[in-house]
This record gives C-alpha cells, sequence and structure tokens, in this order.
C-alpha cells in the first residue's frame, strides 16, 4: 500500500496549476473517487497480497481469501486517498499529479479525506471480523505508517523517504500469508523483504526522470538532493542487494529450481538495466542526454520484474 | 421584508452526476452486504456451536 509503486501519469505542459479547490462533491465524478484509490498501485498491492496467501501453508476458505484481498485492496485505495487529501498542495505543483481529483478542482480536500478516513477503518474491520486479530492487525500496521511514517513524516523530510517507506508497500504479501496462517514466519518476511528492496530501484528510476518536478514541489527526492549521478550509482547498488536477496528464498530452500532460475535470469535483465542507468550518456551535472530513456526502461522493467519474480514463487511453491 | 426567491433548478450535468454517485453507491452498499452476508455463513459453518443457546436444549453427545 503504498505511494513508493509509482503511477506515471504526466500532463502536458508548465503551466500553474488550477488555484481553485473544490468546495463541494457535487462536481465529482464517479472516476474521481475511484482515482483516488489509485487503482494502478492498487493491482500491484492485490497481486502481492494475493501471491502471500497463495504460498502460505494451510487453506482459507475461498470467500474468506477473497475478503481478505479485498480488504488489503481497499485499505491501499484508502492510503492513497489519505496522502491526496496531504498532499493536495504540492499535487498541484506537479506535472505527474496536478490532474488528480483534488488539484485539479473536482473534489473538496475532506471529502477525500472522509473517504479515505472510512475506507481503512472498514477494511481493517472487515478483516479482523471475516479473516483473523493478525491480518487485521498487520493491515491497520501496513495503513498507519503509510499514512503517518511515510506520507507525514518522512516524504517531505528526507530523500530515504521512499528507502524507509518502502515498507510500507512490503506489507501486503505479509498480510496475505497471515491471513491463512494467523501467524508470520520467515517467508513472508523474504517476501516483505524482496518489495523493500525492489521499491529504491524502481522509484528512483521514475524519480529520475520527474525531477523537476519534486524539485519545484519541494519535495527531497534523491535526484534532487544528492543529483542524477549519485541516484544512478544508487540505483545500481539496490538492484545488486536486491538480486542477492530475491536469491534467499532460493537459497535457503524454502522455494525450488522454477522460482531460483526464474530470480536469476529476471536479476540479470535487472542489473542489465541498472547498468544502463548508470552508464547513461549524461552532460558534466549529471543531466541525462538521452531523455532518461535508461531510467524509464528500467522503471518499466521493475514493474515486470516485481510481478513475474512473485509470480514465479507461487507456481514453485504451488508445484512443489 | 425580502421576497423568497426559488432556487435555479438543477442542471442536466448536476442531475447526471448525482443519479451516477447514488447507482455506485447502491451498487458499493448491495456488494458489501452480500459480502458481509457470505462471510456469516461461512464463519457459521466453521464454528457451528457459535449460536447455540439455552433456549435449543440440552447439547446432543
Amino acid at each position: 500500500m503504498s505511494d513508493t509503486t509509482a503511477s506515471t501519469e504526466l500532463g502536458d505542459g508548465d503551466t500553474a496549476p488550477p488555484p481553485f479547490l473544490a468546495t463541494s462533491a457535487d462536481q465529482t465524478e464517479i472516476g474521481d473517487w475511484f482515482a483516488l484509490l489509485k487503482p494502478r498501485v492498487m493491482s500491484l498491492v492485490v497481486f502481492t497480497g494475493a501471491i502471500g496467501l497463495i504460498v502460505a501453508p494451510g487453506a482459507i476458505n475461498p470467500i474468506l481469501g477473497f475478503t481478505a484481498i479485498l480488504c488489503i485492496a481497499v485499505g491501499a485505495g484508502a492510503c492513497g486517498a489519505i496522502n491526496m487529501w496531504y498532499d493536495r498542495d504540492i499535487d498541484a505543483l506537479m506535472r505527474r499529479t496536478r490532474k488528480r481529483p483534488i488539484p485539479a478542482g473536482r473534489m473538496p480536500p475532506n471529502a477525500a479525506l472522509g473517504f479515505g478516513i472510512t475506507l481503512a477503518s472498514a477494511s481493517v474491520l472487515m478483516m479482523f471480523l471475516a479473516v483473523g486479530t493478525a491480518a487485521a492487525v498487520l493491515l491497520a500496521l501496513s495503513i498507519g505508517f503509510y499514512v503517518f511514517i511515510y506520507t507525514m513524516w518522512l516524504k517531505r523530510r528526507t530523500p530515504q523517504n521512499i528507502v524507509i517507506g518502502g515498507a510500507a508497500g512490503a506489507f501486503p504479501a505479509v498480510i496475505g500469508w497471515a491471513a491463512v496462517t494467523g501467524s508470520v514466519s520467515v517467508v513472508p518476511l523474504l517476501l516483505f523483504a524482496i518489495v523493500f528492496f525492489w521499491t529504491p530501484p524502481h522509484f528512483w528510476s521514475l524519480a529520475l526522470y520527474a525531477s523537476d518536478d519534486y524539485a519545484r514541489a519541494g519535495v527531497p527526492m534523491l535526484p534532487v538532493t544528492a543529483g542524477a549521478r549519485e541516484t544512478r550509482r544508487q540505483i545500481m547498488l539496490y538492484t545488486l542487494v536486491l538480486s542477492l536477496v530475491a536469491l534467499l528464498p532460493w537459497a535457503v530452500g524454502f522455494s525450488g529450481p522454477v522460482y531460483g532460475g526464474v530470480a536469476l535470469v529476471l536479476d540479470l535483465g535487472f542489473i542489465v538495466s541498472a547498468w544502463r542507468v548508470l552508464a547513461d550518456a549524461q552532460d558534466a551535472r549529471g543531466v541525462s542526454l538521452t531523455n532518461d530513456a535508461p531510467a524509464r526502461a528500467a522503471f518499466r522493467y521493475s514493474l515486470a520484474y516485481l510481478f513475474l519474480l512473485f509470480a514465479a514463487f507461487a507456481v514453485d511453491r504451488l508445484a512443489r | 421584508m425580502s421576497a423568497v426567491t426559488e432556487p435555479p433548478p438543477p442542471s442536466e450535468e448536476f442531475l447526471r452526476r448525482r443519479r451516477g454517485r447514488n447507482v455506485a453507491l447502491i451498487l458499493v452498499l448491495a456488494a458489501f452486504s452480500l459480502l458481509f452476508f457470505a462471510v456469516s455463513i461461512v464463519k457459521l459453518a466453521q464454528h457451528p456451536g457459535l449460536f447455540t443457546t439455552s433456549l435449543d436444549g440440552p447439547a446432543q453427545h
């Protein structure tokens, strides 16, 4: 449940954002309420949550399993809505986000906040009633971490915002696992670690080509505070760490050769992508001369990487 | 004493949005009710003795 699974909508032009904020939800379309949930981020959260649930030992009634995934999705959506409420000032300054419902003047901020709080409460309560205490507590923790730790505390204060904040996006696999087992063990923690170390290279790839946006909004993303050259180096470092972490489930025997082989191939692809980012043609200040084409490619690759890696993990576990 | 003026009639656009919102809300509520019902049935099936009371008579062994 994380903004750290970045969306990439880019507006056109560089004109100033509309100063108007809606005062009534009468102008709000159904699509705007849906957009508050950050559906693209939600899709990855649902996927990792579902994998956590599928690979967990034991069984869960399909209706309860569906409810668990739904609660994870709604909880992630709630995080998106509260994040858009809190970040409405900087969203209005960034091309990537200024067409969102609040900065575009189609939705009053308090409506988004109320929507987010309602969904967050409903998802945790439903998880508790239908699935169990452990999953509900983890869901509440992940929502709290995303809203209070990432959005309100880290995002505007430190270039490590998405490193630490990445933990919020790593929770769903653990929640899915806990929904079945009622507890947490080493396997879901490995899945957590994979998403955690995947987040920095994924998000910094985007930040490289959206750094003007972040600078304008005063968000201390790594390319803004440390420069593009250092960001490329960090992408490479985190990709190497991720590559090792991704092999751990196979190395310690929690998964078989199917996962091991897929992880190895995907790792090599990610390392090549990160290397291309590092070796991108750049001027003396580190500004890309290729319009950050390698960073854009690395961003797309990172999305495919996580989907395929988790899918391979599930296939491997089910086949054993 | 000021004259009472009629509010302007709502525009077609306003009515369209409100209709869409109402339909979406009823669909969400219906889906939520259905889900809650299904979860209740599953829970009852998993714990058959959950709602047994003294009015049901002595437990059968």
